[in-house]
């Protein structure tokens, strides 16, 4: 029996909104260490959450408490993790019957964790890290939960089509951010200024482990983008996205439904035969502006295709 | 801890109580009871609701632009059943399921019990969930009522008494099971000791008897839900889950040439079974209620050829109105030539005058109540009423005499239940779930929902009115 559209559309936005509170989570973690490490402001060192996550205004002299609680706590704030973790949790309740209870349970207590009122106080008094630390851990917890009690069928694909397109954009969105804080001068740039988006894409220890030569942008850049192994990379999200959308469309054996597997066939082969001898900021941007505009269309496409009910 | 309340907190039958001491059934749970401190049954009490709080049994109560996830209060301490007590029940809730579903059918087609004089035909004209549209449908099987609650007390002479039939969408199922569940998780040897009969089968029951209203091989069958607002949804989920079969909402059917199919991925797909937990009024605009957004129009259409099958059946609220509600034992006698094995609570019609002064005189001993509501609204309790509400149910009475029914007050049976740190009395009742098969086979599995009056002296046992609820425990 096939999924209901309506169900299948729950799956995708499901992983959807878990994908970007964790990265979020991610952010703002390396944010708030950034905020001791370094003689910025305290606003300063958490630009890369407010300009990726939040398009609301922070003064300078906003509490770090204050801040934490907008991207974490706030109900207001589309992206904070509390909204996020509640649009995430209202998915997996209209898709009950077909998610694992292990997943709907994992979900629901960090549901339940991010709605308590002991949060809001411990991010306000100096026990940040213990928040932050708690919802690490437990996106990663939750990912293996999916892993390990998910059958494999159309659900999955479905879950992990909505996964990596917002893992796409991410790496795209964050990648753009510090390339734009540099000018995107490629010369620019040392491993400490790129180590809080490496934190944040999970990919700090993986790229020092294959560091080749100096300077290090151009090959965070090409490491960000193009390494197939590591697993937050463009290239890698949009295999994994070009592998679980295929199967669902191919189910599909519409005519449409070849040109859409086409487009996302076209957007991989863009990246994966990219000459990247070519690297600099201007060839960068314009890549990611493609790689973006092509998943947009592709999402629209195949949203229509396949959940267009 | 002080296991024993004191006497005079006793009003009427204790479940675990006498004068004279425990009542055997529970002298193991009681010898359990006894070895264990206060703090041990608060932690097991504060387990039980993250049990809950955890699986997402849970509803939303909505303030401040906020959604707070509550639970259903749980009392950890068991309510006790004998075997030869349940056996009783069975018995007495399959002879009234089966009288009922012949007056459903018969109400419907020929009206015979009408026409020989047993119930009146302006009581069944007067009730609003007398559904014109169903007279002359045939459903599968002849079968109207697959899924029943009907609710039971125990009152102080210790009689189990019919209280009221809930035949179109009985909810609380899932409690009955999770309930379960915890106390698997808080009292895993007492459930063992006590030789507890199990409840968990009662999703297979569920299936088979939906399975067997298509004459398809491998039907396809769905649990249709208002959606995630509805206070029951996560029974509905419970249910799909457990079924292994979609969970649908009226957006995700459509009829196409009196043929209902649900919207995939895959294109749309016939469906032959529904279990739906919509309410007739609400489960096809073009028929009833024509501003419901829950529904699927032209379902009624394909319902009425028969090419999809409605679990329960549309208009079965004629055979739960509380006014039909007197005319039940009359039935077992006019269908099934039997006395009534569980009898009803006495009930007063307020549209007959003689029973509408006596009420109105007697008011401070009765329970009045709306004929066409449940869940505990459009009720007075005569004893704690203030004059006001008193003087205004009155008028409503005259007003609408069909409307009301009346009954006196009786004291339900009462169960210890862990409040404030020690064991206070707190009335209850009992809903079992019956099934009705295809060729008239009625299951139960043995056990129900027992639910609480958590305020004390309360008799009102309905979640919506702050009640909570036990482990049903049958034990051999």
């Amino acid at each position: 029996m096939r999924l209901l559209s309506r169900v299948a559309d729950n799956m995708l936005w499901l992983n959807r909104y878990v994908e970007r509170a964790s990265c979020l989570v991610r952010v703002l973690r390396n944010s708030y260490i950034l905020s001791f490490d370094l003689g910025l402001s305290k606003s300063k060192s958490f630009d890369a959450a407010n300009d990726i996550f939040y398009s609301g205004f922070l003064s300078e002299d906003t509490e770090i408490g204050t801040l934490l609680n907008t991207f974490i706590t706030d109900n207001y704030n589309p992206n904070s993790v509390r909204v996020l973790l509640g649009k995430a949790r209202e998915n997996a309740r209209a898709s009950q019957d077909k998610i694992s209870k292990e997943v709907w349970e994992q979900l629901n207590s960090l549901y339940h964790y991010i709605n308590s009122p002991a949060v809001i106080e411990q991010l306000k008094n100096g026990e940040a890290m213990k928040v932050l630390d708690y919802l690490h851990n437990q996106f990663f917890l939750y990912y293996g939960v999916l892993d390990t009690t998910m059958a494999r069928g159309e659900a999955w694909e479905f879950l992990n089509t909505g996964k990596y397109i917002e893992r796409s954009i991410l790496t795209i969105d964050i990648t753009e951010w510090y390339l734009k804080d540099l000018n995107y001068d490629l010369n620019e740039g040392n491993v400490v200024y790129w180590r809080p988006m490496l934190l944040a894409l999970t990919g700090y220890e993986q790229y020092l482990k294959g560091i080749k030569h100096t300077p290090h942008t151009p090959q965070i850049i090409d490491f960000v983008l193009f390494n197939k192994y590591f697993n937050h990379s463009l290239i890698y999200s949009v295999t994994r996205l070009h592998r679980y959308s295929k199967n669902i469309i191919l189910q599909n054996s519409s005519v449409q439904g070849q040109s859409v597997v086409k487009q996302v066939e076209r957007l991989k082969s863009n990246i994966e035969f990219y000459d990247n001898s070519k690297l600099c900021g201007e060839t960068v941007t314009e890549l990611l502006n493609n790689a973006r505009k092509q998943i947009w269309n592709y999402y629209d496409d195949f949203y229509k295709l396949i959940l267009g009910y | 801890m002080r296991t024993v309340y004191p006497i005079e907190t006793l009003t009427g039958w204790d479940e675990m109580f006498t004068a004279e001491g425990v009542r055997e059934r529970y002298n193991r749970i009681m010898a359990t009871l006894e070895n264990l401190t206060i703090e041990d049954l608060k932690l097991k009490h504060v387990q039980a609701s993250d049990f809950f709080m955890n699986n997402g049994i849970t509803f939303t109560v909505y303030s401040d632009n906020e959604g707070i996830e509550r639970i259903f209060p749980f009392d950890i301490i068991p309510r006790i059943i004998t075997r030869e007590e349940w056996q009783h029940i069975e018995a007495g809730i399959k002879q009234r399921l089966t009288a009922l579903n012949r007056f459903l059918k018969d109400v419907y087609h020929d009206q015979q019990i009408i026409k020989d004089g047993i119930i009146p035909g302006e009581l069944i004209e007067s009730c609003p969930h007398f559904l014109k549209e169903m007279i002359g449908v045939n459903v599968p099987h002849d079968v109207y009522v697959h899924i029943s609650g009907i609710d039971l007390i125990r009152g102080a002479d210790g009689v189990f008494y019919i209280l009221e039939d809930n035949l179109r969408t009985p909810s609380g199922v899932s409690y009955m099971l999770e309930n379960r569940e915890v106390t698997k998780r808080i009292l895993p040897e007492s459930l063992y000791q006590n030789k507890v009969n199990g409840v968990s089968h009662y999703p297979l029951f569920l299936q088979q008897i939906m399975q067997d209203m298509s004459d398809k091989e491998a039907p396809t069958m769905v649990v249709l839900t208002p959606g995630v607002y509805n206070s029951a949804y996560y029974e509905h989920t419970f249910l799909a889950k457990q079924m292994g079969v979609p969970l649908v909402e009226g957006r995700d059917l459509v009829v196409q040439n009196d043929m209902v199919y649900m919207k995939t991925t895959g294109g749309l797909e016939q469906v032959d079974v529904i279990y739906r937990r919509i309410d007739d009024e609400f489960i096809d605009p073009l028929v009833f209620r024509s501003d419901s957004m829950l529904g699927v129009p032209g379902i009624m259409q394909a319902y009425k050829k028969g090419n999809v099958c409605l679990v329960n059946a549309v208009g079965n609220g004629v055979a739960d109105d509380k006014a039909v509600y007197v005319y039940v034992p009359d039935m077992i006698r006019y269908y099934l030539n039997e006395e009534p094995i569980l009898p009803n609570v006495p009930t007063y019609r307020l549209e007959n005058e003689g029973d509408r002064l006596y009420v109105f005189e007697n008011i401070r001993k009765m329970v009045v109540k709306e004929t066409n509501q449940s869940g505990g609204y459009g009720m007075l309790m005569g004893p704690s009423a203030t004059d006001e509400e008193v003087e205004k149910c009155i008028a409503a009475v005259k007003k609408s005499p069909r409307s009301f029914i009346a009954q006196p007050v009786i004291t339900l049976s009462t169960v210890p239940c862990l409040i404030d740190g020690k064991l206070q009395p707190r009335h209850v009742d009992l809903r079992p779930y019956a099934l009705c098969g295809a060729n008239g086979d009625i299951k139960i599995v043995p056990g129900g929902l027992t639910r609480v009056a958590l305020k004390e002296g309360s008799l009102v046992v309905n979640s919506s009115q702050g009640g909570g609820s036990k482990d049903t425990w049958v034990i051999d």
